[in-house]
This record gives C-alpha cells, structure tokens and sequence, in this order.
C-alpha cells in the first residue's frame, strides 16, 4: 500500500501510509484508539474506499472497490464484531455466498465435507454441524476465520481479536496463528496490546495519528521502545498550575466492580482516591473499564461490589440526582447522545437537570423564560460560545461548541467534584486547549477533578498524578514528576509497571 | 422576545405542514378528474357545505371537539416517545364514565357536567397508565398494550351501560343506547346553534397543552426525554417518570373527550366514538399528524378536517361519493408521513447536494 490517505469529516484518518508485508510473514500493527490500523485494513479489506494511495498485490496494483474484490484477491478479514447467523450451522456459515450447488441445487454435503477438510488442513479443529449461537466465542472467532480462509485468503487481517478471548482462548487463537503461518498465510494482527503483539509476530508496524512511525523487527523491541514509538514525543503544552497541594479526598472508590451479563467484569477491583486542588488522570485505550467506573459514580449503573463515596458519604446507591445534588459534574464521553439534547436549543440545553430549580422556575413547575435565558446568555459569554443566537439548536452547532456548551454549563454551578471523560475527543486545536485549560482553572481553584481520557498527551499535560486502567484494574500509578512517555505507553500496553 | 422572529419561526415549522396539504389536495384533485369531477366545483360545494348552512357550521364546531381533544391525546405521549393508539378506548371509558354518573348519580345544574368531564378524564387516564406501566417496567410495546385495550374498553363500557344498567332501568336500553340523561347533565350550547361548549373547551385545552409544554419544568422533562433519553438520564431526569406522566395526560385528554361526546349527545351510545378512520381515536392521530404534532397545529388541523365532513352531505346532495372526503384526508395524511419530501424540495431549490 503506498501514499494511502482517508479522511472522515474533521479527521485525517490516515495520512500518507506507506504500508508494505511480505508473504507468509506475521506482521503486528499496533498503536492506540484513533492511531488509524483498523481504518487502513478496512481499506484494504474494500469496506472503505480510498481517498488517494495505490495498492499492489505481488506488485500489480490493484482496484478494491468493494470487500468482494478484496476477497477475490485473496484478503481475508476477521472483524471484533463478528458477521455470523446465530441459528445457522458452521457449515452453512462458512460456506455462505459461496455454496456448492449442483445446477443450481444446494450441495450440503459437499459443503460438510469441504469445511472439515479445511479445518482439518489448517488446523483449525471445529464441528462442521454445531449451532453458532451455541458456541463460545472463541469458537466463533475460529469459524471467522475459516470463512476467510474458505475464500481463498492468503492474506488474513485479525483486528483486535483478543478483545473479545479469555486467556485460555487467547492462548488457542495463537497457536492457530502459528499453524496457518506455517501453511503460509500471512497474517495482519492489529492490537493495542503490547505482550501481545511481543509474543506472537514476527515484524511489528507502528501507527499515530494516522501516520506510520515505522516498521521494525519485533525481537529487537522492548516494551519501552514500542511503546515511544507508540506514544510519540509531542511538544507539551504548558498551563500554569499553581503549587501542588492537595486537601480533603473528595472521590474515594474501594475495590470497585462493575459489570453485566455482556461483560462481567468490566471493573474488576478499583481502589482510587481523587482530593481537592489535583486532577487525577485516568488513562486507559477505550473499552479497559472507564465507561462503566464512569458510569457507577455517576449513578447511571450499580456497582456490582465495593463502594464510592463522595465527600465521605457513601454514593454507590445513589441516584443521579442526588449525585448531581452533592456538588459532582460530569462531561460526558459522547456529547451528543449523552450531554446534550440535540434538537433543543442552546438555551434549553443550558438548563438540562436544572430547569426545577430556582431561579428558572417558580415552585420547581413555572419555567421562568427570562432568567433560563439570561444564564444561556451568561454561559455563551463565559465560555466564548460562539453562537449567532442562544435559540439555536445544539446539533447545528461545531464539536468544539457543543461540548463548551456542556463544559460551561456544568461548570457554571462551581462543582466540587468534576468527572471528565473524554472532554475533548474529537476537537480541534483551539477547542481541546480551551476545555483543558478550563479544566486545569477548575483543579487550581481547590476543586477535585477526575479526568478519564485515552488521550496520553492530554493525560500527561494536565494531570497531577496518573492512573492506568487495563482490564478493569489499576495496574500503575505515576506522578507528574515521574511521568513520562515511556512509562506511559508501557502501561497502557498493559505491561504492569 | 421577538414576536416577528417568533411568528417567522413558527411559519417555518409549519411549512411542511402546509407542503404536505397542498400536495394532497393536488393528488386529490388528479383523482377527481380521473373519477370525473371538477376539483374547484368540489372544493367549492364542500366550503358552501361547511360554512354556507348553520347546520355546516354546527356539525364543524361538533367534530371539532373531539377532533383537537384526540390530537392532543396522541403527541403528548409523543413528545415522551409513547405512541398512544388507545385513545379509542380511553374515549369509551370516558364516555362510560360520563354517562354512569349521569345516570346513577344525581347532581345539580353545573356541577353535574363539571364531574363528568373530571371522573371521564381520570378514568381514561388511568386506562392509558397501564399500558405506560407495561411499557415502562417490563418493555411491553405500548402500541400493542394500547390497541389491546381498545377493544377491551368497548367491550366494558358497552356491558356496563347495557346489561348493568339494564338491570337498574328495566327495558330502559333501547336500540343500543342508554336512557337519555337527566337534563342536570346537559351541557350548554353555543348560542345560535346545538353545538355543545365542548369545543371551547377543547381550544382552550389545546392552549394548556402549549402552555404545559412550553412553559412548565414537567413539559419540559417530558420534551428532554423523548428527544435523547440518555441525555436526560445522564442530567438526573428519570424518564420513566416522564414517560408515565406524558401517557397519563393522553389518556387525560382523551377520556375529556369521550366524557364530552356522551354529554353533548345526552345519551350513551355503542357507536358514539366511531364516525371516521374506524374511531375519533383513529381520527385524532391523523389530526396530530397533519398539525405536525403540534398543540396549535392540531386546532387547525382540527378545522380543517371539520371542513371536510361537515360538508360532505352538502357534496353528497350534489352526487358526489362521500368516499372522495376519505380519500382527500387519506391522501394529506400520507404526504404528511413523508416529510422527507420537504426536505428534498428545499434542497433542491437550495441548490444543495448532500
């Protein structure tokens, strides 16, 4: 793949790759959320068309328009979420689209036969008649990728396919990497993941924001250089925080888990403690547990052990409003489906949670139009929302508006305690450096903050200490003194310090 | 606050409205021509029809009561994201409601009806909540749980008023309808014509319901939720809550209605809810949908549904099929399902190109 470029509204998802494997090779591509590895394999894969850039396969180049073409040109690809009919046996999946058929009749047996023998032939062992529904998903997966390999796939794409595996089926999924390299497939193993991505290629390519840092040899990385590679050196930006010193604990969570029947564990034994005057950074790649400790403190889930306590007084059981009611913010992690309401108004979203309190209603029922839209007018002025009128409709407005809208209202009630999460995914520049600076005024003035971001340098700039989180626990601890790129990345590959 | 910019921007929410009326009277009219009529001499009878006669003018203001009441009983619940299809049924439990009190229960002059109307809109109310309940606490789909109890209802209010009441008025039930009300129990007209006050009750309930949600906090939770439920739970609103209240209040209206039919008429009969689209329930959706779910909107929706079959008999007299009315509504309110259309004519004129 050479000069290959794709852009999305407001991202430069990749940017001038160079990308080029050789046959029969186990090649990792590894960076964190927004890096642009999935984007680059699903154009490969055809999902997505290419902006500019060439491909060549065995040095022709080649037009991949679509994901038959991909598989035509013997790519294959295996996706986190998998593509399978649960009622449908494993045969009738693999083989599907791809049917032998004997003038135009379904030739079942035949189908039976072809995927025994190629799971044989792979390595790959399954039951060609099981239900998929029934199977765990570990199964799954494999029957995933003896549908690509059924294609014809001599490239075979995995993206992220641990996230999904217990230790045991990830230990099955190796081996079965092993045996189809043997075979000759050559494999694209996309991860986060540092052990993983040590343990089970041979070269490893790196991606950041959508550019390729490099390709090297994975017996000549240590967790430390991949992970700077990974991470990167960025010029820091510098606020001014006045001098360390924290006070009372305002958020305090002990041995915290949260879950559901998807995913049990999502928090599996947090202990933290956020005080006044610091900001503590949560820094995690998404889908490590944040959402969901996020979401216990809020109110939104019930913790499923272990308590949070704010200001000392146990929360856990609480409701969002009485959190709300106890002087704690929160932004959250999507704007738009969870902090504003898109078709209202600039001045109706100003007020969301607080339209029953005075002064904007008179006995918590009369809204008092009036004072509603002088604090939108004040909210709009204090945060520089730039907006021609407070009547404007939240979802005509820009990220970066949007989510000052949220920040500006949230902040307007001077909370004691602020959860950030993800406060500024998504923004430009200018945006990103105004919500962080707001946030670093909110710890300077003696507030508690608690930010929760994949976004390391936003972590490494504002936050008094840092906490990593990787698979639902605490697995480092580091000070902004001690900070630093490497150890950073080192954690969040989940290699604990 | 600007009252032009507010006027402007309420005419732009309008206009899709109005492009969908337009529309369906143009599809209408193409119909006319192919059927063989001249679809100016139509519009003309039905307009004389409507306004020309005081009996026009009395059916209009009697179809504009429960019409607007049963707009209003469908998008509040709408502004929370229930779709109340039980209307029909809280209508019949109103009217039950209504005409059992009449009957068994003497009250004087203005009393009477006042209590009527009250216990009818509470009734319906509660009749709403249970499939609200269903849907809130066990995700039962209240479209499902609404029609259900439709028929459920009329089959209740007609034993109740027929074979209780039998019971109690020997002989009394006579081709399907109750003995007449006690004169207590009649609400006043409007002076100059038998039309009932029920549709000035009806208006000025169409402004509370502006008023509710535009101007009170539980109108405006009830707004919040139904746009972005996430949003609101994430702020501390409960939508359950909200959800709940906003059904309560469709049935509310819709049990006003009920109650107010059955007084209007002095009577209670098995087929007083039905008249047009299988029900006044029924009705009241396609009113809602073509007043683009809108409290004022519907009042004029109201009217001009009213036009239509009130003067159908007029166009009737002339020879032409009351069917051609149905067909009318029916066409405005598909073009009114398919605001889409607008969308792709501003765009088009806009020059714009997604």
């Amino acid at each position: 793949m050479k000069g290959i470029c794709k852009s999305f509204p407001g991202v430069q998802a990749v940017d001038h790759v160079d990308f080029e494997v050789r046959e029969g090779e186990i090649r990792g591509l590894l960076g964190e959320n927004g890096a642009g590895k999935s984007t680059l394999m699903n154009l490969l894969y055809g999902l997505y068309r290419l902006d500019a850039g060439t491909i060549e396969i065995f040095g022709k180049e080649v037009k991949i328009s679509g994901s038959h073409d991909a598989i035509n040109l013997g790519i294959g690809m295996v996706h986190q979420a998998f593509m399978l009919v649960s009622n449908l046996s494993v045969t009738e999946n693999v083989v599907l689209g791809y049917e032998p058929a004997r003038s135009g009749v379904l030739d079942m047996k035949e189908a039976r036969a072809r995927v025994e023998k190629l799971s044989k032939s792979a390595g790959l062992p399954i039951d060609p008649d099981a239900i998929i529904e029934n199977l765990p998903v570990g199964l799954k997966q494999r029957v995933e990728i003896l549908k690509a390999l059924y294609r014809g796939a001599k490239v075979l794409i995995l993206d992220e396919p641990t996230a999904v595996l217990t230790p045991v089926e990830v230990t099955e999924l190796f081996k079965s990497v092993r045996k189809l390299r043997e075979a000759g497939t050559t494999i694209i193993f996309i991860t986060h993941k540092l052990h993983e991505v040590k343990e089970i290629t041979e070269t490893i390519t790196v991606m950041r924001k959508g550019k390729v840092m490099g390709t090297v040899e994975t017996k000549d990385m240590t967790y430390d250089s991949l992970a700077k590679m990974m991470v990167g050196r960025e010029i820091v930006k510098s606020y001014s925080f006045s001098p360390y010193s924290p006070g009372e604990v305002l958020l305090s969570i002990k041995d915290l888990h949260v879950g559901d029947k998807i995913k049990p564990n999502a928090v599996n034994g947090v202990t933290l403690d956020v005080r006044t005057g610091e900001i503590v950074g949560l820094a995690g790649v998404d889908g490590n547990g944040q959402t969901e400790l996020v979401e216990a403190i809020m109110g939104l889930r019930r913790p499923t052990d272990g308590t949070i306590s704010v200001k000392g007084k146990v929360v856990s059981n609480l409701t969002t409003k009485e959190i709300l009611d106890m002087s704690v913010r929160h932004i959250p992690e999507d704007r738009a489906s969870q902090g504003l309401v898109m078709d209202f108004s600039v001045a109706e979203n100003s007020v969301l949670g607080s339209i029953g309190k005075e002064p904007f209603s008179s006995r918590g029922t009369f809204v008092v139009v009036e004072k509603v839209r002088e604090f939108a007018r004040k909210v709009v002025k204090s945060f520089s929302i730039a907006v021609p009128s407070i009547d404007v409709l939240a979802k005509n407005l820009s990220g970066g508006n949007q989510q000052k809208l949220i920040a500006g209202r949230e902040l307007s009630s001077d909370p004691d305690l602020l959860i950030a999460a993800q406060p500024t995914r998504g923004l430009d520049v200018g945006a990103t450096e105004y919500i962080q600076s707001l946030l670093v005024k909110t710890r300077n003035s003696g507030k508690a903050v608690f930010l929760v971001s994949a976004d390391f340098d936003e972590i490494l700039n504002l936050s008094d200490r840092i906490l990593i989180i990787f698979e639902g626990r605490i697995i480092g601890e580091l000070s902004r003194e001690n900070a630093s790129v490497q150890e950073l990345g080192k954690l969040l590959g989940g290699v604990a310090a | 606050m600007d009252l032009g910019a507010f006027a402007m921007d309420q005419f732009r929410k309008a206009l899709p409205s109005v492009f969908a009326l337009v529309l369906g009277i143009a599809a209408g009219s193409v119909l006319m021509v192919i059927s063989g009529f001249n679809p100016l001499l139509v519009f003309q009878l039905m307009i004389v029809g409507a306004f020309g006669s005081s009996q026009g003018r009395t059916y209009m203001l009697i179809y504009m009561s429960p019409l607007i009441l049963n707009a209003l009983a469908f998008l509040v619940p709408g502004k929370a994201g229930m779709w109340n299809v039980g209307a029909q049924g809280q209508v019949y439990l109103g009217g039950m409601t209504a005409a059992l009190i009449a009957l068994l229960v003497p009250l004087p002059g203005v009393v009477g009806p006042v209590v009527c109307l009250l216990a009818g809109a509470l009734v319906g109310s509660v009749w709403a909540f249970i499939p609200a309940l269903m849907r809130v606490y066990r995700n039962a789909s209240e479209i499902v749980t609404t029609i259900m109890l439709n028929y459920v209802a009329a089959s209740l209010a007609s034993y109740l008023l027929f074979d209780y009441i039998g019971v109690i008025f020997p002989g009394a039930t006579v081709n399907n309808q109750s003995p007449a009300f006690p004169s207590a129990f009649r609400l006043l007209r409007l002076p100059g014509s038998t039309a009932s006050v029920m549709v000035i009750v009806a208006v000025i309930t169409a402004f509370a319901v502006l008023y509710f949600l535009q101007r009170t906090t539980y109108g405006y939770e009830i707004r919040a939720v139904g746009l972005s439920p996430l949003s609101s739970k994430t702020k501390g609103i409960n939508p359950k809550r909200m959800m709940l209240l906003a059904m309560a209040l469709g049935g509310l209206l819709a049990g006003l209605a009920g109650a107010g039919d059955v007084l209007a008429a002095g009577h209670y009969t098995d087929q007083f809810a039905e008249g047009w689209f299988g029900g006044e329930g029924f009705a009241g959706i396609a009113v809602a949908l073509v007043g683009a779910s809108n409290p004022v909107g519907a009042v004029f929706s109201a009217v001009l549904f009213a036009i239509m079959v009130a003067g159908a008999p007029y166009m009737q007299s002339f020879g032409m099929p009351k069917e051609m009315i149905w067909t009318l509504q029916g066409l405005i309110i598909l073009f009114t399902a398919m605001p889409y259309l607008y969308t792709l004519v501003q765009n088009k004129l806009g020059g714009k190109s997604k």
